[in-house]
């Protein structure tokens, strides 16, 4: 059985050979186990590894985006893992050089502000230029046409017919609050301001809905949207909020992949408890991470999993991170029992293999999961 | 039976209507209505019950945040009218993100329901490092510390300004939030834990009333 088989057969709510596997390494990580340099793809959200950066012109940063993706395949192929991600963070504008305010903070091309932080080898959002009604007059969008979509075209080269593509994408959930600053901005906006909020989510969603139908129309597997709605709490707004100003993209994408033949996972870290059933009223197909510090993998399979696939939670707060090699082994195990029976479960960490992950806890995982999640499950 | 108007006030705060708020503040000003009822009776009830909706899962953190909204356009508007010697402030906190954290919404967010519940803030910002902290703390008298900190690779830098707070100001209460932070880790370095900012408003009014 291919990776992308037996990825389609679990999302499909049926049994594979195994239990696929799905980790979002950061650079760090794919030059371990590639052994060679990335580029740092200065102007991009997400900053990793080790390697100089790409400051310079739009066709640098192109060139360094496709060969980090390539770097990004062979990390897939050495770790041995089934799901080949390629995202819109990565997707630029043809004639986009990241602007800096200073030798270690830039706005990129939705202005969203980020800072360098070479202490612990990444990036941070700190801030949004959309200060005010004017700032949001003033603003141009990205050109959603007017973006390279090569790196999408790579993967697809890459992954032929043995590896599914899974389209990253982001819709209207996240980038507004980050633009305008700060989701405490945006929420008192969404009250004290509601044209404003709906001008700028609007701005937004409209954009990126259009990134995604671009990457769909070059043929990627499955699209996985990753947009923060909730935190621990659980989530940041009220139903009829989130119907206002949000869902209506989620339901367009969905549309819109299931038009395609392909599926739509939505993500959010946080308690999605409250939401979770107009969630999957929208028509998304899956459901990640399931946060383990405030959801429970087991009863949202068996809650939901006849509905949606699921896709988590080994926890990468701490276990990852922190933890033995037998605390890892043990999570993996807590998943599958948790989830796979019957298909409809890739397990995944429970955000991103982040830089702070011990890189050996990363290979415990793919070790366990391959031993202990072999179909048919008889536990 | 309580008067109207400030009944008005409170439920125009409990329904996150800013304009409704101030219609019955200055309503209730035009009445000469005295602050201090104003204020406990109108203001503080509006946001003890959108605390507890909040809590209850009928509220999310939009309400919260713009409730804090709301309560800091009211402060603004009631200011010019309170005497000086009327006003009783509920205490002092020093706030601040963590050396190496940036991120500042959780700490705002606080802040602002903090100062709802008429705490007298001295907001440090962003990456404060210890001895800022400690400095801030002993000049101001601060009889409480809200240290936020988001991001896990901070951990050892919390756990540094708390060591440095403990040494350097004996008695100070420390209050800490934040993604990276949970009850278990502020038991083992000594300081009190808030998973949000409407529980670390409450801690904090109760820490005030043990003193």
């Amino acid at each position: 059985m291919t990776h992308k088989e037996r990825f389609l057969k679990a999302i499909n709510h049926e049994e594979p050979d195994m239990v696929p596997i799905s980790a979002d390494l950061d650079m760090k990580f794919v030059e371990l186990l590639t052994g060679k340099k990335a580029v740092k793809e200065m102007g991009s959200h997400h900053i990793g590894g080790s390697a100089e950066d790409s400051i310079g012109s739009p066709q640098e940063l192109h060139e360094a985006s496709l060969k980090n993706q390539r770097l990004r395949f062979e990390a897939v192929q050495k770790l041995g893992i089934d799901l080949f991600k390629v995202s819109d963070y990565n997707i630029y504008p043809t004639d986009y050089t990241p602007k800096m305010l200073d030798d270690r903070t830039y706005v990129d091309f939705w202005g969203k502000i980020y800072r360098l932080s070479p202490e612990v080898n990444t990036n941070y959002w700190i801030d949004g230029v959309i200060k005010s009604v004017e700032d949001l007059e003033k603003f141009v969008p990205p050109d959603p046409n007017e973006m390279s979509y090569d790196i999408v075209d790579l993967a697809m080269k890459l992954a032929g017919d043995q590896y599914p593509v899974i389209g990253g994408i982001h819709l209207a959930g996240m980038f507004p609050y980050l633009i305008r600053g700060g989701l405490d901005k945006y929420c008192r906006d969404l009250y004290l301001n509601r044209e404003f909020a709906h001008r700028l989510t609007r701005m937004v969603g409209e954009v990126q809905l259009n990134i995604a139908i671009n990457m769909i129309d070059r043929g990627v597997d499955a699209i996985s949207e990753s947009d923060d709605i909730a935190g621990k709490d659980g989530p940041f707004y009220r139903l009829p909020i989130f119907r206002e100003l949000i869902f209506p993209y989620i339901e367009e994408i969905a549309r819109i992949c299931h038009r395609h033949g392909i599926t739509y996972l939505k993500h959010s870290d946080g308690n999605l408890y409250p939401i979770l059933d107009a969630l999957i009223d929208l028509g998304i197909d899956g459901i990640n991470p399931i946060e383990p510090q405030v959801m429970d993998l087991e009863d949202v399979k068996k809650r939901y999993g006849h509905r949606v696939y699921i896709q988590g939670n080994v926890d990468c707060t701490w276990v990852l991170p922190n933890g033995t090699e037998e605390d890892v082994r043990r999570d993996v195990r807590r998943c599958i029992n948790a989830a796979a029976e019957g298909g409809g479960f890739v397990l995944s960490e429970s955000n991103s293999m982040h830089p702070n992950v011990k890189f050996e806890n990363i290979l415990y995982y793919v070790d366990e999961a391959r031993r202990y999640g072999k179909y048919p499950m008889r536990r | 039976m309580s008067n109207p108007v400030i009944e008005s006030i409170t439920n125009s705060l409990v329904e996150i209507d800013l304009e409704g708020t101030i219609r019955g503040i200055q309503q209730a000003l035009e009445k000469s209505i005295p602050i201090n009822e104003i204020i406990r009776d109108g203001l503080t009830k509006g946001m003890e019950i959108v605390g507890t909706k909040f809590e209850n899962g009928e509220y999310f953190l939009a309400e919260l945040i713009s409730a804090g909204a709301i309560m800091e356009e009211a402060s603004a508007l009631l200011d010019p009218h309170i005497k000086v010697e009327s006003v009783t402030s509920s205490g002092i906190i020093v706030a601040g993100t963590v050396q190496g954290d940036l991120h500042d919404i959780g700490k705002n967010i606080l802040i602002s329901m903090l100062k709802s519940a008429a705490f007298k803030i001295v907001d440090l910002g962003v990456d404060v490092k210890p001895e800022e902290f400690v400095e801030e703390t002993k000049k101001v008298e601060a009889d409480i510390v809200c240290i936020s900190a988001l991001l896990s690779v901070v951990v050892p830098e919390l756990e540094e300004t708390v060591r440095a707070l403990k040494q350097g100001v004996p008695g100070v209460k420390i209050l800490i939030g934040g993604r990276c932070v949970d009850e278990k880790m502020a038991e083992r370095i000594g300081a009190f834990y808030a998973k949000d900012a409407w529980v670390g408003t409450k801690l904090a009014v109760e820490l005030m009333k043990k003193k």
